[in-house]
């Protein structure tokens, strides 16, 4: 039987030495690196490949969820955090097994025991995306939003936001520092970006009221805005509505 | 209602035996003047109410007393020799109830007296429900502060991350585990004892902040450094315990915590006149998207602020391209 090649992401030293050191006595794995933080650690999985990642919530930068939004890979997942009443929910809802820091060596082995399971079993871990989606739904706003481009990962932080296109399955983020595809719903955006910043002004389009620059006429009953970078967006009736009582026009 | 029909029947009895003959005249006496006197006592009732919200001392409420005594026997006599007066034809009773006013006064003291004894004792049975009923209230909601002020105090996150670094010392580093151990309690102890009301010496508060620096630095390593230039005059100002805390909270949590450079954290108090002045600096990573705090640490110590010296404006901020600065000004207690 191959071994379960397993990477650990924390940013904290002594609590990458425990599971180090708890590592030592499972037979059934193999340690394969440790990252020291977020973005470390998504370019770690995206080249090792592991089977089994140890991943830490909070770190800077990017937080645990975030990274799992940007990999390109779905190995098994066991968190680990201190106190986050969110993430506890998140779990629970989800099939991957986390540990509540301090834990002990029996309760370490348990979640590697399932993770074993999981793996023979083959039922990969196709339940991150909705765990993180999950996760976002329990916090009310979101502050900012992780994307890839390439090998390339930016952290957008809402403000920066000029407006949000629906593109099927995706979402193009039209920022101020260039554009990102991002696998997320409309509605997901609507529902957690700041509600005085952002309107829905269309089924395809949100965007930052920040940065709209004219509102004008177009054909019979319609409207167009235009954007401080030139940019033109179609407005529906319901979404034109919307928009005046966001300005209180 | 029930305490008046005995006393009517009393009193339709006693007159019976001694005074009336006729048992249909005494029951007519009864029932007119305790009927009227039961009329007037529930009016009674909106006197002695009203006594108290508006009793302001002792001799007020004798006189209001003395006052509403008379007029309540006048109108009672007044309104039962009326009725009797009217309606009755008997002569004989009439004689009888004129003879007996004197009579009719000193039971109608008794009547009054009896009343308002009562009443009074209804109102302070009531004013002693309220009373325990608030109280109850009240240690409800001290009790609910405490339990707030003990987890506002506690940071959970702190608290879980620094045991779990424990955990891992066991293994690496026993004697390391062990000095931690002691750290981590001396915070907690600090912490849980410290008497909001009273003030300590600056010396306590930063030996306080130093132990706190000093457990985070087992989990952040190279990551946090800190140092400390307090001058010798400061550390015997006093200042409110616990004070300092949520601002060294503040630099791990928006400083160390969202930086993957290291973080310095320079705590220095200098004595200016009448005041010490205690600055706390950190840098942060300008590539950190600013976590937005919800300011309740910073909004609670400019409520202390408020509370201690009556002035919230002893702290002040300033954010600057890669640094964050809090200054505190504290008023030297001349006592």
């Amino acid at each position: 039987m191959t071994k379960i090649k397993a990477i650990i992401i924390e940013d904290e030293l002594p609590a990458r030495e425990l599971i180090k050191s708890y590592l030592k006595h499972q037979e059934s794995i193999e340690f394969a690196g440790e990252f020291g933080d977020g973005f470390s650690g998504v370019k770690g999985i995206n080249d090792l490949r592991p089977d089994l990642v140890f991943l830490d919530i909070q770190m800077p930068k990017l937080n645990g969820f975030e990274v799992l939004e940007l990999i390109e890979h779905n190995p098994a997942v066991i968190f680990t955090t201190a106190y986050d009443q969110y993430a506890i929910r998140a779990f629970e809802k989800s099939a991957v097994d986390y540990l509540m820091k301090p834990f002990s060596e029996q309760r370490f082995a348990q979640a590697v025991k399932k993770v074993e399971e999981v793996i023979h079993n083959k039922q990969q871990e196709k339940q991150l995306n909705k765990l993180s989606e999950n996760h976002a739904g329990l916090e009310d706003q979101i502050e900012r939003v992780a994307v890839r481009s390439g090998r390339n990962i930016h952290v957008i932080p809402v403000d920066e936001i000029v407006y949000i296109e629906a593109e099927g399955d995706y979402v193009m983020i039209h920022s101020t520092k260039g554009n990102f595809l991002k696998e997320k719903t409309m509605k997901f955006f609507e529902n957690h970006l700041p509600e005085n910043e952002f309107v829905r002004v269309h089924r395809s389009f949100i965007i930052n009221i920040g940065f709209v620059k004219r509102i004008e006429a177009y054909e019979k009953e319609s409207h167009i805005v235009l954007m401080e970078k030139g940019d033109i967006i179609k407005t529906s009736r319901s979404g034109y509505k919307a928009l005046r009582e966001k300005l209180s026009l | 209602m029930l305490a008046w029909i005995v006393a009517t029947a009393i009193h339709v009895l006693v007159l019976y035996s001694f005074y009336l003959d006729n048992f249909n005249l005494a029951l007519t006496d009864g029932v007119i003047f305790d009927g009227i006197f039961a009329l007037l006592g529930l009016s009674l009732w909106y006197i002695v109410g009203y006594g108290k919200t508006s009793q302001k001392n002792l001799i007020n409420s004798i006189i209001n007393q003395i006052t509403s005594w008379i007029v309540v026997l006048f109108v009672w006599i007044g309104l039962a020799l009326l009725v009797v007066n009217v309606f009755s034809e008997n002569r004989e009773y009439i004689v009888f109830v004129n003879s007996s006013i004197p009579w009719r006064v000193i039971s109608g003291t008794f009547y009054y007296f009896i009343l308002v004894l009562i009443y009074y004792l209804i109102i302070y049975y009531r004013n002693l429900n309220e009373k325990q009923l608030n109280e109850e209230k009240l240690r409800g909601m001290i009790r609910e502060t405490e339990l707030k002020l003990l987890k506002s105090q506690i940071n959970p996150h702190f608290l879980f991350n620094s045991l779990n670094s424990i955990s891992s010392l066991t293994i690496s580093d026993p004697k390391r585990a062990r000095e931690m151990i002691i750290k981590l309690s001396d915070y907690l102890r600090y912490t849980v004892s410290a008497d909001k009301d009273r003030l300590l010496p600056l010396e306590k508060e930063i030996g306080n902040a130093k132990r706190y620096l000093e457990i985070e630095k087992v989990r952040f390593g190279e990551k946090l450094q800190f140092r400390f230039e307090i001058d010798p005059q400061c550390n015997h100002q006093l200042i409110p315990p616990m004070i300092l805390q949520p601002l060294y909270e503040n630099t791990i949590k928006h400083g160390v915590y969202e930086s993957s450079e290291p973080i310095e954290v320079q705590t220095s108090c200098t004595k200016y006149g009448n005041h010490f002045g205690i600055v706390i600096r950190n840098n942060f990573d300008p590539e950190a998207l600013p976590k937005k705090g919800t300011g309740t640490g910073l909004g609670n110590i400019r409520e202390r602020l408020g509370l201690i010296y009556g002035n919230r404006e002893l702290l002040k901020t300033e954010k600057k391209k890669t640094a964050f600065i809090v200054q505190l000004m504290i008023p030297i207690n001349e006592s």
